[in-house]
C-alpha cells in the first residue's frame, strides 16, 4: 500500500501532563481517526493506526516537543494536518510541527540520542550543608553566579567520573542562577542510554546535601535530539 | 463562548487544574482528577450550574452509558453547565482530608459546595457510602435536614433510587426514571436565589420527582419512543484509556422475558426499540465522533431485537477497522456463525446464563432457558472451534433445595460431557468452563420482592456443595462474597431507618462497598447495631402481600397487583 510518512512535533501540558504514555498511544489513535486522517492500519486481529512515538514520557511531564511518526494513506497538506488533528486531541496536547519524512528513514526512537529538560527542582534543607559541588541555593553576587556555573560543570564532570550508574548519561547542566534549584540539563534519552531527569534531580540533591521533594519538583522536556 | 471547545480554540483559554500539581503527584492515576478530555464542556456563561457525581472511580463512571446522555443532553442547554465529579480513590481521599481540600469539578476546578444543583446517579446499592463521602468532602452537611439555602440541592436518580428510602435522608429529591424524559426541564425550573422548599414544591408535581420532605407518590419518568428520545451528540472520550472504551448503541429499553428475580426487566418496561435505521447511523455517528475502533450494542438482551438477524447483517458492514460486540447473546446457529464473522477467526468464550442449575427452578424463576438448549447451543460451539464456556448462575433463590444446586453442577458436568462426546476431529482441544454463582439478592419492584435473603452461612454451604459436586477438572467455579450479597439486600429492600445504618457505616469508614479489597463487611455489622437494626435480620425479612412495603409509594413500571401473581405463580411451581 502507498502511504507517506510525518512526523509530527507536539506539546503535552497542563492537564494533558497526567495522562500515562500508553494512554497517550490510544489517545493519538483515537484523535487521528476522529481527525478524519486515514493512517495506515497494523494487521491483525486488532487492527489499529500505526503510530510511532521517539520517546515515552513519565507521568506529570509536560513536554515542549515531543516526536511522534505516523504513516497516512495519502499526501496531505502539513498545515492542514496540524489543523485537523488539534482539533481532535484533549485538552493540553498541541501539534505545533509537521513534515513529511522519507519513508525509508529510521524511526525517531532509533535516532534519539538525547533530551533536554528544565527542572524546578524543590527541595528540603537537612542538617548541614555540604559545600562542595553544585548549590541550590541563590547566591547574592555575581561572582557566585559565576561559581555555580562552574559547580554545574563540576558535577558533570563528578557525575560521569564516578562509577555510579547516572555516569556517561549527562552532557550538560546549567544553573539558573537566580532562581534556586532551576536547572536545564541534557541527558542521555532513547534506545542508546537513558537518564531520567528525575533521577538526575535526586544526584543533584545528594551532592548538595539537600531532600528532593518529589512530587512538587517540575519537568519539562524542552527538546529531543535525533542522530542523522 | 459556550460549547465543547477542542484544539486550538480551547488551548486559547485558561484552564485550570482541579488541584496543583504537587497534590495530583501524590495519588495513583492522577488523570482520573484533572478532567480535560476530548469532549469536555467549557462554558462562560449560563444559569444553573449542574455536578454530575458518579459515586465510584473515574473509569467505572466514564464507561457508564448513562454520563454520555445526561452529560451532552444538560450542555446543549445554554442556561445549564453541567461538570463531573468522580468518587475520590482512597489515596485521593487522605490527601484531601490531610491538606483540608474540597473535592472539586473536573471541568473547572470548582469545589463542588459552589454548585446550584448536585446529581449522584446510584447504579447500584454499595456506592451509597460513596455519595455521604462526596458530600463530607463538598464541605456540605449529610443530612438533607441540616443544609440551609446556602448549601447546593441534591439530587439522585439511577436504577437503585426505585427504593429512595435508604438514602432520603441525605437526598433533596430523586429523579425515579429515565433522564430523557423530563430532567432538562427540571434543572431549568432552577433560578438563582430560589429557597430549595420554593424550588422542591415547583417540582414535585412533575412525573419522576420524589421529595422524601413531602413524602409524595410517583410515577417513573419514561420515554414514549426511543426512536425519537435524545441521543447525544457529543462524547466524552477518557483520558484513562480501558478496555471498556468503544461505542455504544442501545437497540431497545426494557425487556421480553420475564424473570422474576431481575430488577431491571421489571423497572424498564415496557419494551421500547430503536430502529434498525436509527442504530446503524447513530453506531456510524458515535464511531466518527469519539474515534473508538468498537461498537457494543446495549439491551438487556440482545438476541430479543425483533429483526436481530437483520440488524447482525447491517452492523457487520458498519465500518472499517472495526469490531463489533454483541453481549447476551443466545446461542444457536445464526449467533456462532455471526460471531465467527465478528471474530475473524479469533474464537472468545461464550455465555450462557441459566441463572439456575435445575429445569425445575428455572421455570420457578422464569428463566427461560432450557438444558437442550444449552447443550445443543454449546455442541454447535465446539462443532465451530469454541473450547471456552462461560456459564452464569445465582445460589440462594427462593424455593431451591439441595437438588437443585447439585444440578449446577452437574449441568456444568453435561456441558464438559458433550465436549467429549464429539468426535475428537470434530472439536478443538483445551475444554475450560467457567461456572460462576452470584448469590440471589431480592430486589424492589420484582416478583421476588416478597421473600427473604438466605443467610450467609446457608450460601456458603451451598457454595461447598456444588464446588464438591464438580468432578472435571475442565470446570472452574467461582462465586460472589456471601457477606457483601447480604449487604446488598439489606440496603436494597431497607426502609427510612437505614439511612442511620448507611450514616454510621461512613462514619466508621466504609467506602466502595462494591470493592473487594475495601468492602469490611464487620464495619457494617456495627453501624446497623449503632442504628438499632440488625443487619442479617434485614436482608432475611419477608414481606406479606398486605404489608406496606417503603417503596410502595414508587410506580416503577410493574403493578404489586402483578408482581403478586407472578410470585404466587412461581410459588405454585415450586409445589409441582
Amino acid at each position: 500500500m502507498n502511504f507517506h510518512r510525518y512526523r509530527l512535533t507536539y506539546a503535552k501540558h497542563n492537564k494533558a501532563r497526567y495522562i500515562g504514555h500508553l494512554d497517550l498511544q490510544t489517545i493519538f489513535q483515537r484523535a487521528v481517526s476522529r481527525a478524519g486522517i486515514r493512517a495506515r492500519y497494523s494487521e491483525g486481529f486488532n487492527p489499529h493506526p500505526i503510530l510511532s512515538f521517539a520517546a515515552p514520557l513519565s507521568v506529570g511531564m509536560s513536554a515542549l516537543a515531543d516526536i511522534v511518526d505516523v504513516d497516512i494513506v495519502e499526501q496531505l497538506n502539513c498545515a492542514d494536518i496540524i489543523e485537523r488533528i488539534n482539533q481532535a486531541l484533549p485538552a493540553g496536547l498541541n501539534v505545533h510541527k509537521c513534515e513529511e519524512i522519507a519513508i525509508s528513514s529510521k524511526s525517531a526512537a532509533a535516532r534519539l540520542r538525547k533530551a533536554r529538560y528544565s527542572m524546578e527542582i524543590k527541595y528540603e534543607m537537612k542538617g548541614a550543608k555540604d559545600m562542595g559541588a553544585l548549590s541550590l541555593e541563590p547566591k547574592d553576587s555575581c561572582a557566585s553566579q559565576a561559581s555555580q556555573a562552574l559547580y554545574a560543570a563540576q558535577a558533570v564532570e563528578l557525575f560521569n567520573k564516578s562509577k555510579s550508574e547516572i555516569s556517561g548519561l549527562v552532557y550538560e547542566i546549567h544553573a539558573d542562577g537566580e532562581t534556586p534549584g532551576k536547572i536545564t540539563a541534557i541527558v542521555a534519552c532513547g534506545g542508546f542510554g537513558n537518564l531520567k531527569p528525575s533521577r538526575l534531580a535526586e544526584e543533584l540533591c545528594g551532592l548538595t546535601n539537600v531532600t528532593l521533594c518529589p512530587f512538587s519538583t517540575e519537568y519539562t522536556r524542552e527538546e529531543l535530539e535525533l542522530a542523522e | 463562548m459556550n460549547g465543547p471547545f477542542h484544539g486550538s480554540a480551547r488551548e486559547a483559554r485558561k484552564i485550570t487544574l482541579s488541584y496543583p500539581h504537587e497534590i495530583l503527584m501524590r495519588v495513583q492515576k492522577p488523570a482520573r482528577y484533572t478532567g480535560g478530555e476530548f469532549g469536555s464542556f467549557y462554558k462562560d456563561s449560563y444559569n444553573t450550574r449542574f455536578c454530575l457525581c458518579f459515586p465510584d472511580v473515574y473509569e467505572i463512571g466514564m464507561s457508564w452509558s448513562g454520563m454520555d446522555i445526561l452529560y451532552s443532553m444538560l450542555n446543549e442547554e445554554s442556561g445549564i453547565y453541567c461538570e463531573r465529579a468522580f468518587a475520590p480513590w482512597t489515596d485521593m481521599e487522605a490527601v484531601l482530608r490531610e491538606r483540608q481540600l474540597p473535592l472539586t469539578s473536573l471541568e473547572t476546578g470548582t469545589p463542588l459546595a459552589d454548585f446550584d444543583i448536585i446529581g449522584f446517579s446510584l447504579n447500584h446499592e454499595l456506592v451509597y457510602t460513596n455519595v455521604l463521602n462526596i458530600l463530607d468532602l463538598a464541605g456540605l452537611p449529610l443530612l438533607a435536614a441540616e443544609r440551609g439555602d446556602d448549601c447546593p440541592i441534591i439530587c439522585a436518580g439511577g436504577p437503585s433510587v426505585c427504593n429512595p428510602a435508604p438514602m432520603a435522608d441525605f437526598i433533596d429529591f430523586f429523579f425515579i426514571g429515565e433522564a430523557e424524559a423530563g430532567f432538562t426541564d427540571i434543572m431549568k425550573k432552577y433560578q438563582k436565589g430560589i429557597k430549595k422548599d420554593d424550588f422542591l414544591r415547583s417540582i414535585c408535581d412533575i412525573q419522576g420527582i420524589y421529595v422524601p420532605k413531602f413524602n409524595n407518590s410517583v410515577k417513573k419518568a419514561c420515554v414514549a419512543d426511543l426512536n425519537t428520545a435524545f441521543l447525544p451528540k457529543s462524547f466524552l472520550v477518557p483520558n484513562l484509556v480501558s478496555t471498556q472504551d468503544r461505542a455504544a448503541v442501545e437497540i431497545f429499553r426494557g425487556c421480553k422475558r420475564g424473570c422474576r428475580f431481575c430488577q431491571a426487566g421489571n423497572i424498564y418496561k415496557p419494551v421500547r426499540e430503536r430502529s434498525i435505521d436509527t442504530i446503524e447511523s447513530y453506531a456510524k455517528y458515535c464511531l466518527e465522533k469519539t474515534g473508538y475502533d468498537e461498537v457494543t450494542l446495549l439491551s438487556l438482551s440482545t438476541a430479543d431485537y425483533s429483526r436481530f438477524p437483520e440488524l447482525a447483517e447491517r452492523m457487520l458492514s458498519v465500518g472499517d477497522n472495526i469490531s463489533l460486540s454483541l453481549p447476551s447473546l443466545r446461542v444457536d446457529a445464526f449467533a456462532l456463525n455471526v460471531m465467527r464473522r465478528i471474530s475473524g477467526g479469533r474464537k472468545s468464550g461464550l455465555t450462557f446464563a441459566p441463572e439456575a442449575g435445575s429445569q425445575r427452578l428455572r421455570d420457578i424463576i422464569g428463566k427461560n432457558l432450557t438444558e437442550d438448549e444449552i447443550i445443543e447451543g454449546c455442541r454447535l460451539a465446539y462443532r465451530g472451534g469454541w473450547t471456552r464456556i462461560k456459564l452464569y448462575a445465582m445460589l440462594g433463590l427462593p424455593f431451591e433445595t439441595d437438588e437443585d444446586v447439585v444440578a449446577l453442577a452437574e449441568l456444568a458436568e453435561k456441558v464438559a460431557n458433550a465436549f467429549f462426546r464429539l468426535p475428537k476431529d470434530e472439536r478443538g482441544h483445551g475444554l475450560q468452563i467457567n461456572l460462576s454463582a452470584s448469590c440471589f439478592v431480592p430486589k424492589p419492584h420484582t416478583p421476588f420482592q416478597f421473600v427473604p435473603q438466605v443467610t450467609q452461612d446457608e450460601l456458603r454451604r451451598k457454595q461447598q456443595l456444588v464446588k464438591r459436586s464438580i468432578r472435571s477438572k475442565q470446570i472452574k467455579f467461582s462465586y460472589h462474597s456471601a457477606d457483601g450479597s447480604v449487604l446488598e439486600g439489606a440496603l436494597a429492600r431497607g426502609g427510612t431507618e437505614t439511612g442511620r445504618a448507611i450514616l454510621a457505616a461512613f462514619k466508621r469508614g466504609a467506602r466502595f462497598d462494591s470493592w473487594s479489597e475495601l468492602f469490611n463487611y464487620g464495619i457494617w455489622q456495627e453501624a446497623y447495631e449503632e442504628a438499632g437494626l440488625d443487619l442479617e435480620a434485614q436482608a432475611l425479612k419477608s414481606f406479606e402481600y398486605t404489608d406496606i412495603l417503603p417503596w410502595d409509594n414508587i410506580f416503577a413500571g410493574a403493578d404489586k397487583t402483578l408482581l403478586i401473581r407472578e410470585m404466587e405463580k412461581a410459588r405454585e411451581l415450586s409445589q409441582i
